[in-house]
């Protein structure tokens, strides 16, 4: 079942996420026309090999990773996803707003790893664009979860206005 | 206080909706447990030792009378006819039923209250100075920041998955009755020399395992930038606090670690980005929330005189007007506290008939208010001096009027062993054992004022850190044993406690009591209060008497 949640639909999930022990040599065969995902660390490693694939690239930030790291970087990018290595760790909340908010950035933020239906409002609040759930969640309920709450007080990535500035 | 307008209504409401939906599903099978929790959680919701316990919001402690009765009626309709008031103004139900639980909130989200962010790993309530617009000592009043507080850290979608849980208290009076500086962030109000208000801002104060005060990281604050610099603060804790392990994971631990000034030093940086962002908080909207918080309108009165007043009233009145009665910035009028600590009632519970009453006093003297305060107690905030006898009278006749505000037996204790499924040792029947020990009122009011602090696990519910006597119960081997500590203090130059020894059986703890207090009597100056005569002769001379080999 298509589990990538991008604009109120579901998708089949395109991406494949490199390792240090990939081949990058023979990567346009195996990747074909996949999404690569390359791992902050890896990137900050060394950033030129995968500077020289054909295929489209995303950045992938694990929860501890940081964005001023890559600041620099972003424009090479049309996705970036930021993984919840467990659905109560909230590091990746701030990783979105930052890139959103500091670092204007303005392709695709995916949430990936433990991502459940409850979180998925807050995740959109914080900039997040799309959601790849967590296997066992449910289609219906997830979009019905990306409306949970009409209004909200206080500012933030999708909309940086607060309550207070449009009370009559 | 605060009134909802038709957003905030809407707010409560959808959340109302939300958790409905999120039981229904837990209930079907399509949440398992372990992603329930939180969700339970955000909503006030623990399992306890023998069934959920379900925290409400207060937030600051203020509640109307009309909230009051609400809270009555559930006890009523879904638990066992009480409620429990916490060190952190807020009240709980002890044996809700899960499958209930949305009714109870929809009920609540009719008399505007809410159960959001009462327990798990987010901001939760935001508490304050019991006597907030009412103290004679006050110089800004904390009770529109605290709303303001509030509804931005209401949902706030950052930082609804902290490294742990976050507490945040304001206090505006010369004395600090809000214990800021065992608060993750501690907000002081003041007057700068122009009269305008701004705010100190310390954090990493905490108790727990690791007891610490705060720091202060910046000295004056515009209001205007209270919520930027405070999600500056959140934002460096959520990113780089601890998560590796939950003992070390709150925010204290960060700022110790990092030290206090480079923490302010990150805390300044992210601010320097968003300080002028769209949360930044608009005159309009201090304006607005400041309309809920006018001044009554209160009579011309003149303070009377307190011999006169004693000369003809029945015995037992002055005791309690002594102890029980806090000075009002009005004249004429005065705070009164009843202290929810007769012998025999767990501390800080109260029946719904006697919540009841309390609602109706509240109406017929004070003006349709009461304020919970993080000791436990209950206040009216502004009763007429003239009326005071005749309101001591009726609290007299329904056993609400103990005159022991801050003496000994007004002990604040965790629900302890007998409901928490943490607690090491069962707080309540220590707290009950020293009430019937101390019942003299003569000489509670000679002994005068003392924090006492019972918690039952270093989890620090009763903060007895900071108690000028802190209790707190250990497991040696499976048995009950209680730690005893001297000399801690909340107020604003917060010390923490030092343990004087090795730990005793609940039974021996009302005696070495008595031998503490003992040594205070003996050695006090005149005047001295316990924790003075405490932190001028240190731990020595208790120590001596109290592990004295007998002769």
């Amino acid at each position: 079942m298509p589990r990538l949640l991008k604009n109120n639909e579901f998708y089949q999930d395109s991406t494949v996420i490199v390792t240090a022990e990939t081949d990058l040599n023979s990567a346009q065969e195996t990747f074909a026309d996949k999404t690569v995902l390359i791992p902050v660390k890896l990137w900050l490693a060394d950033s030129e090999p995968y500077k020289a694939l054909s295929q489209s690239m995303g950045l992938l930030f694990e929860a501890d990773d940081m964005p001023e790291s890559v600041e620099g970087d972003l424009s090479f990018f049309e996705l970036i996803a930021v993984d919840f290595p467990g659905f109560m760790d909230g590091r990746g909340y701030s990783t979105a707003r930052e890139l959103r908010d500091h670092y204007k950035f303005e392709g695709d933020i995916r949430a990936t790893g433990d991502v459940l239906i409850d979180q998925l409002f807050a995740m959109k609040r914080c900039g997040f664009s799309s959601f790849l759930l967590r296997e066992d969640q449910k289609q219906e309920d997830a979009l019905k979860a990306l409306d949970t709450f009409t209004l909200r007080y206080q500012g933030s990535s999708d909309d940086h206005q607060p309550l207070y500035r449009k009370r009559g | 206080m605060y009134k909802y307008d038709e957003y905030d209504q809407r707010i409560v409401d959808e959340r109302v909706s939300q958790f409905r939906d999120q039981t229904r599903r837990y209930l079907a099978g399509e949440i398992a447990e372990n992603d329930f929790l939180p969700l339970r959680l955000h909503n006030g919701l623990y399992v306890q030792r023998f069934a959920p316990m379900m925290r409400i919001a207060v937030p600051y402690g203020l509640l109307s009378t009309q909230q009051v009765r609400r809270l009555a009626e559930i006890s009523r309709k879904y638990d066992k006819g009480y409620v429990h008031f916490t060190t952190r103004q807020n009240v709980q139900l002890n044996w809700p039923l899960l499958e209930e639980v949305p009714d109870i909130l929809a009920e609540l989200a009719e008399v505007e209250m809410h159960a959001v962010q009462t327990s798990g790993a987010c901001i939760r309530n935001t508490t304050s100075d019991q006597f907030a617009g009412v103290a004679h000592d006050e110089i800004v009043d904390p009770r529109l920041w605290c709303e303001v507080i509030r509804q931005w850290s209401t949902f706030h979608p950052e930082f609804t998955f902290l490294p742990r849980k976050f507490k945040i208290a304001v206090c505006g009076a010369e004395e600090d009755r809000a214990a800021t500086m065992v608060h993750d962030i501690g907000v002081h109000a003041f007057k700068n020399d122009n009269n305008d208000v701004r705010f100190k801002i310390l954090v990493g104060g905490g108790l727990g395992r690791t007891p610490m005060t705060a720091s202060v990281i910046r000295e004056s604050l515009e209001p205007e930038y209270l919520l930027t610099y405070l999600e500056s603060i959140l934002r460096v804790y959520n990113r780089y606090g601890r998560r590796d392990n939950k003992y070390k994971a709150r925010i204290k631990i960060l700022v110790k670690a990092l030290t206090p000034a480079v923490f302010a030093e990150k805390v300044e940086a992210e601010w320097e980005i968003m300080k002028e962002r769209a949360t930044l908080l608009p005159a309009s909207e201090i304006d607005r929330v400041s309309q809920h918080f006018t001044e009554p309108d209160y009579q011309a009165l003149d303070d009377l005189d307190w011999n006169d007043v004693s000369l003809g009233a029945p015995s037992g009145f002055q005791s309690w007007l002594k102890q029980n009665v806090f000075r009002h910035k009005k004249p004429g009028y005065a705070a009164v506290t009843l202290t929810l600590k007769a012998t025999g009632d767990a501390p800080g519970d109260i029946s719904a008939e006697k919540l009841e009453i309390v609602a109706d006093l509240a109406d017929q003297y004070s003006l349709g208010e009461v304020r919970v305060s993080h000791e436990q107690n209950l206040i009216l905030s502004d009763v007429q001096q003239n009326h005071l006898i005749e309101l001591w009278q009726k609290l007299e006749t329904f056993d609400l009027a103990t005159p022991n505000r801050g003496l000994l037996t007004d002990v604040i204790c965790c629900p302890g062993g007998d409901f928490c499924a943490l607690a090491n040792a069962r707080s309540i029947p220590l707290s009950e054992a020293i009430q019937r020990k101390f019942e003299d009122i003569d000489y509670l009011h000679d002994i005068g004022e003392i924090d006492l602090n019972i918690s039952g696990c270093m989890n620090a519910c009763a903060h007895h850190h900071v108690g000028h006597i802190g209790v707190l119960g250990v497991d040696r081997k499976g048995e009950e044993y209680f730690q005893i500590q001297l000399g801690g203090s909340a107020s604003k130059d917060a010390t923490l406690g030092k343990i004087i020894g090795p730990s005793f059986k609940r039974e021996d703890v009302p005696d070495i009591l008595e031998k503490i207090l003992g040594v205070y009597v003996e050695q006090r100056h005149e005047d001295e209060r316990f924790i003075d005569t405490c932190q001028r002769i240190g731990l020595q001379p208790f120590k001596e008497k109290v592990y004295a080999k007998a002769a």
